[in-house]
Formats: structure tokens, C-alpha cells, sequence
């Protein structure tokens, strides 16, 4: 539940809770000094109809609103009480408040009752009460929308700022921009998380650069040891001691590779490749194609080359030859002997199918890192190419039914 | 021929050092810029050997000095950095080569002859080795003054073992050597068999010598020797 709703409804049901106990309590209140006002009245009517029953003593009927009448004996119940009573020419009942009293004048009982309507009264009372309600209905309407306006600039900021921090992303390495609300409260987280990222981007940066320059100092121990093993070479050894060397001075190319590998990945993660051109894929392949001649014909693999239209893409053009090595490389590592090589060049897209072996990898692992197949491989290229297309929002997909298939689409 | 060779990882140094004293250079040495920038200021070298990471100053800005004070020296950048944007800036700055740790002596060797026969001004491009002479701006084989017709990576083959002579070179030196990025891709290196075997035929089809001996089990090793 978004923040702003959650204050909104707690904000409701307060409002809900409260408009009912407050229109009770005034509606009670009011009822109550309307009721003593009316009781009052007729209390008051009731004594001047005494005087004027002492002066003159006679008997006066004006139903329904008062009476004067002799009686013979003191009536049960005298004070007040709700009458209904049927006017003459009228169907209904109507509600009336009756007082009754008595006063004896020269040996004679009468029995005062006055009587006052309570209709308009009641109606009064509804009236108030409606009036009352929808007073603090508005009341709380105006509240509550003059709140969410409030909340709607005061958090827009904090939603902007919130967004900022969502797509604020480490390696690209750009300055995080938060903007100033002029709430404290506000300010402060924002000037904690500048800070935080700060700090974090100064570790990543110097974590950063302590493994760029490890992974190049590396090389340097690797040569020298090369070059030692290639010397030992040089001289007369046996065949054992040559079997060795060789598998040695192979195991360390392997290392280093796998260490540059893994520093152009970091350096791709790293957006240091900016300069983008218009790289026609096309040629590209074939010109790869042909410089990758020797190594198919090593495994008398055929190629065909289908380009039905030019797909031309915005890339580095570094990063577009590593894309299109690597993605050759693959086919040509994990075929067969007289195997293929199938390309097709789409407007929007590239296809590249290859024959091999079923490879047991799942095909959405298969661009994972050091997930590979055999153990000539390093498992890095393939995660290359992915990291390649992701930069660039181009969509690459792995397929595997008889044959292996790449595709890279440009995404729309 | 006069090198002078600048790395400041010591071993390296003295390894390199040791080699191209063998092979017949005058062979001199700078591990720190400073010392470098003095060697430089004082002496002309044929050709530099220039480490990009020293320990007190960029090799980059050593180039610039280099390429500024003096132009006749090759420079040929040893890096430990494999990246086309490094290679593009330093030959851009002036090195005639680049150089990725780890490599191999033949592939170094090989590198520092091209540049260094590139940089000759008095146009001697041949290589002459008994009846084979090789020309490395044409790209054009003579046996005997006879020419024969090589294929590029046959050409490359026969330029590698002639200035790589009497050097065993294993099956990988020489894939490594004629498909330099793709090397890993080969899953043997057997085919390489087949180039090596063109080369031998032609050669002999000219009247020339088969200086090619196999060293069984291990590699190759061009030779005068029987």
C-alpha cells in the first residue's frame, strides 16, 4: 500500500469514526435543549393559564393546544407526555407535547393541559442534524482533498527523487542528482543517501581499479614464466619433460586469457567502450567469416552466409567485432567435424545456427558465466555477447532443437 | 643493432636481456622512466622496448618523449593490457608495434624484425637465408632468384621460421603466430601440418633445401644443420 493511501484511509476511517460520534452527541444535545425549551414553554403557558384561571374561573377548550376543564378528582398522572393526536380534517396523527397540571379555585378542580405540537420540532431536530453533518462533512472533504494536493507537490520531490535513486546505477558511474524539497526530514535522507552512495562509489571505484590492475599485473608473472618454459624448451629434453613444459606454458595462456576475458567484461559492465558507429552486421560476418576460414576448414565445416537484407546497428565497433567473434567462435568450438555453419541477416535481426552435439546446458543458462559445455572453453564468451546486446537493448535469444541457434533482435 | 629495453619487472628484463644478447644485440636496460629518459637522452637505439606500466611515470608519456626527442628509434610497446583502445592510442602516439604479456620470444622476435625492417629508410627489405631470400614489402619468395608463389599465411609461416632460425617453435608458436585472436579456437593444432608441408613442397619443387626438420614429439626448428 502506496504511503499516501495508507494515510489517506486512516485519515478516512478517523473522519468516519468521528462524524458518527459527533453528529450522535450533537444530535442528542440538541434534542435534549430542544425538548427542555418546548417543556420550559408549556411549563410557562401552564402558569398564566392558572392566573388567568384564578381571575376568571371558567372552563376554556382550544384543542389541540390547551384546555382548561373542571374535574372531580385528582387525575394519576399529571407533567408531561407525548400525546399523538388526530386534528379534525387530518388522517395522520400528529406528535404533540403535553403538559398537564391542576389548581383548585374555590373548591373547584381543574385540569390544565396545554399541548404543543412536536412535528416541526422533530423536524428542526433532523434539520440540525443534517445540517450538522454535512458541516463536518465538508469540513473533512475539504481536509482531505487539500491534503492529497499537499501530499501530491509536497511528495512529488520525494517521487522524483525516488525514481532517481531507482534508476541510479553503480557501474555506469554518473552522479546521483537528488533534489532539494525544503523539508528537513526530506533533505536529511536525501543528504544520508548521497552521502552512502558516495562512499559506496568511491569503494566500487577503488575495488574497481585494485582488480583492473591485479588482473593486468598478473600478466606480468605469466609472462615470465612463459618465457622461462619456452627457454627450457630450447634445449635438448626428452619428449616427457617437453609433454610437460608444453601442457604448463598452455595452462598459463589459458589463465591469462580467461583473466583478459574477464577484464573486458568489466570493462563492458564499466561503459568504457562509448564511441558508437553505424555497424553494418552483415559485412561484418562475412569479413569474419573469412578471417575465421582456416580454423572450419580445420573441421571441414561448412558455412553459408544468407543475407536477405543488411541489419545495420548502432554499437562500438570494438565491442560489435567481440559480439560477432565470439558468437563465431561458439559455433566453430562446440561443432563438429563436418558440421555447419548456417547465418541468416534479417532487416532486424540475425540468425546463427550451427550443428553440434547436445550440449546439456539448459538454454537459459546457457549466457550465464562459467557455464560451459567442455572444458576448453572458458564459459565467458557467450556471457560476453549477452553483456554486448544487453548495452546495446538488442534482445538475444539461445535455442537448441537438432541444432544450436542464436538470435539477436533489434529491440523495438 | 642497439636495443634498449624498458621493464621494470626484473626477471623479465634479464630474460629479455639474455635473449637478445644471444640473438646478437647490443642489448641495454632501463627499469624505472627516469632512467629510461636519461638512456634515451644519451644514447640512439635502433629500437626500444617500452613497458607501458613503470612504477614511477606512464610509458605513454615516455613514447611522447620518446617520438619527440628522437625519431629514428622504433618503439615497440609491451603491455599488459589487451585492449584495441590501448593498441589504437600507443600506435596512434608513434610505437611501430604492440605487444600483449604473455607472449612468446619467437612472436617478440619476429614483431621486432618486422618493425625494424619496416623503419630501414634504405629500402633493404630482403631476407636472405643460404638460396631463400625473402621480401617482406612485396611479401614475394625467391628461391634462386626463382620466384615461387606462396599463400599469405604460407608466407607468414616461412618469414617466422627464417627470422626465428634455429629456434624450436612448437605447433602453437606458429598457429599463435598466424591466427594471433584465434589461436584457442583450434581444438589441435595438427592442421598447421598441412601449411608447413605446402611450404617444404614449393620450396623444393624450386630446387631449394628443406630446412624445416621436424623435432619429433615437440616441434619445428629451422636450421642449417643436417
Amino acid at each position: 500500500m502506496k504511503f499516501l493511501d495508507k494515510i489517506n484511509r486512516n485519515y478516512l476511517s478517523i473522519f468516519a469514526v468521528s462524524l458518527t460520534i459527533l453528529s450522535l452527541v450533537g444530535y442528542f444535545f440538541f434534542k435534549y435543549s430542544i425538548w427542555q425549551d418546548a417543556k420550559e414553554n408549556l411549563h410557562q403557558r401552564a402558569t398564566i393559564l392558572k392566573s388567568f384561571l384564578i381571575k376568571h374561573q371558567e372552563e376554556i377548550e382550544l384543542e389541540p393546544i390547551l384546555s382548561i376543564r373542571k374535574i372531580n378528582k385528582i387525575p394519576k398522572i399529571t407533567g408531561y407526555k407525548r400525546v399523538d393526536l388526530i386534528l379534525k380534517g387530518d388522517d395522520e396523527a400528529e406528535p404533540f407535547l403535553e403538559y398537564s397540571t391542576t389548581q383548585s379555585v374555590a373548591d373547584h378542580l381543574y385540569l390544565i393541559t396545554v399541548r404543543s405540537s412536536v412535528d416541526e420540532t422533530e423536524d428542526l431536530l433532523l434539520g440540525i442534524l443534517f445540517f450538522f453533518i454535512s458541516i463536518i462533512a465538508i469540513t473533512f472533504l475539504a481536509g482531505y482533498l487539500i491534503s492529497i494536493r499537499m501530499n501530491k507537490t509536497l511528495w512529488s520531490v520525494f517521487e522524483r527523487n525516488l525514481k532517481e535513486i531507482e534508476n541510479y546505477n553503480l557501474s555506469k558511474s554518473n552522479v546521483l542528482k537528488l533534489t532539494s524539497t525544503n523539508i528537513n526530514e526530506f533533505d536529511r535522507l536525501n543528504s544520508i543517501i548521497f552521502k552512502f552512495v558516495e562512499r559506496i562509489q568511491k569503494d566500487y571505484g577503488n575495488l574497481k581499479e585494485i582488480t583492473e590492475n591485479a588482473s593486468h599485473e598478473m600478466q606480468t608473472p605469466v609472462a615470465i614464466a612463459i618465457l622461462h618454459l619456452e627457454e627450457i624448451l630450447q634445449h635438448n629434453v626428452s619428449e616427457e619433460v617437453y609433454g610437460k613444459v608444453n601442457t604448463t606454458i598452455h595452462a598459463l595462456k589459458r589463465l591469462s586469457q580467461l583473466n583478459q576475458s574477464l577484464i573486458l567484461l568489466s570493462k563492458i559492465e564499466n561503459n568504457q567502450f562509448k564511441d558508437v558507429t553505424l555497424v553494418s552486421m552483415g559485412a561484418l560476418i562475412q569479413k569474419k567469416a573469412d578471417e575465421l576460414l582456416p580454423l572450419m576448414e580445420a573441421k571441414n565445416i561448412s558455412i553459408t552466409i544468407d543475407i536477405e537484407q543488411e541489419l545495420e546497428l548502432n554499437l562500438n565497433i570494438v565491442l560489435a567485432d567481440i559480439l560477432i567473434n565470439n558468437l563465431f567462435s561458439n559455433a566453430i568450438k562446440h561443432n563438429f567435424n563436418d558440421g555447419f555453419i548456417h547465418i541468416y541477416v534479417f532487416k532486424d535481426h540475425l540468425q546463427i545456427c550451427n550443428s553440434g552435439n547436445d550440449n546439456n546446458i539448459e538454454p537459459e543458462k546457457v549466457f550465464e558465466r562459467f557455464v560451459k559445455s567442455n572444458s576448453n572453453s572458458y564459459g565467458l564468451g557467450l556471457a560476453i555477447v549477452k553483456k554486448i546486446c544487453e548495452m546495446y537493448g538488442l534482445e538475444i535469444s539461445y535455442e537448441k532443437n537438432n541444432n544450436h541457434c542464436f538470435l539477436i533482435k533489434r529491440n523495438l | 643493432m642497439k636495443v634498449l629495453i624498458i621493464e621494470d619487472e626484473k626477471d623479465l628484463l634479464l630474460t629479455l636481456a639474455h635473449y637478445f644478447k644471444a640473438e646478437g644485440y647490443v642489448c641495454e636496460s632501463a627499469s624505472t622512466f627516469s632512467q629510461a629518459h636519461e638512456k634515451i637522452w644519451l644514447n640512439e637505439y635502433d629500437i626500444i622496448l617500452l613497458d607501458i606500466g613503470l612504477p614511477d611515470g606512464n610509458g605513454i608519456d615516455l613514447l611522447k618523449l620518446i617520438k619527440s626527442e628522437k625519431k629514428n628509434s622504433a618503439v615497440l610497446i609491451i603491455s599488459a593490457k589487451n585492449s584495441l583502445d590501448d593498441k589504437i592510442k600507443g600506435l596512434n602516439i608513434g610505437a611501430d608495434d604492440y605487444i600483449t604479456k604473455p607472449f612468446h620470444l619467437a612472436e617478440l622476435n619476429a614483431r621486432i624484425n618486422a618493425v625494424l625492417r619496416r623503419n630501414q629508410f634504405d629500402g633493404n627489405n630482403v631476407l636472405i637465408f643460404n638460396e631463400i631470400s625473402i621480401n617482406s614489402f612485396d611479401k614475394t619468395v625467391k628461391i634462386n632468384n626463382k620466384e615461387i608463389s606462396l599463400t599469405k599465411k604460407e608466407f607468414d609461416l616461412l618469414l617466422f621460421f627464417v627470422v626465428n632460425k634455429n629456434r624450436v617453435l612448437t605447433k602453437e608458436n606458429l598457429v599463435e603466430h598466424l591466427w594471433p585472436d584465434n589461436a584457442d579456437l583450434f581444438d589441435s593444432y595438427d592442421f598447421i601440418y598441412t601449411h608447413l608441408n605446402n611450404v617444404r613442397r614449393k620450396i623444393k619443387a624450386a630446387g631449394g633445401n628443406d630446412y624445416i626438420k621436424t623435432i619429433y614429439g615437440m616441434g619445428y626448428k629451422f636450421c642449417n644443420e643436417e
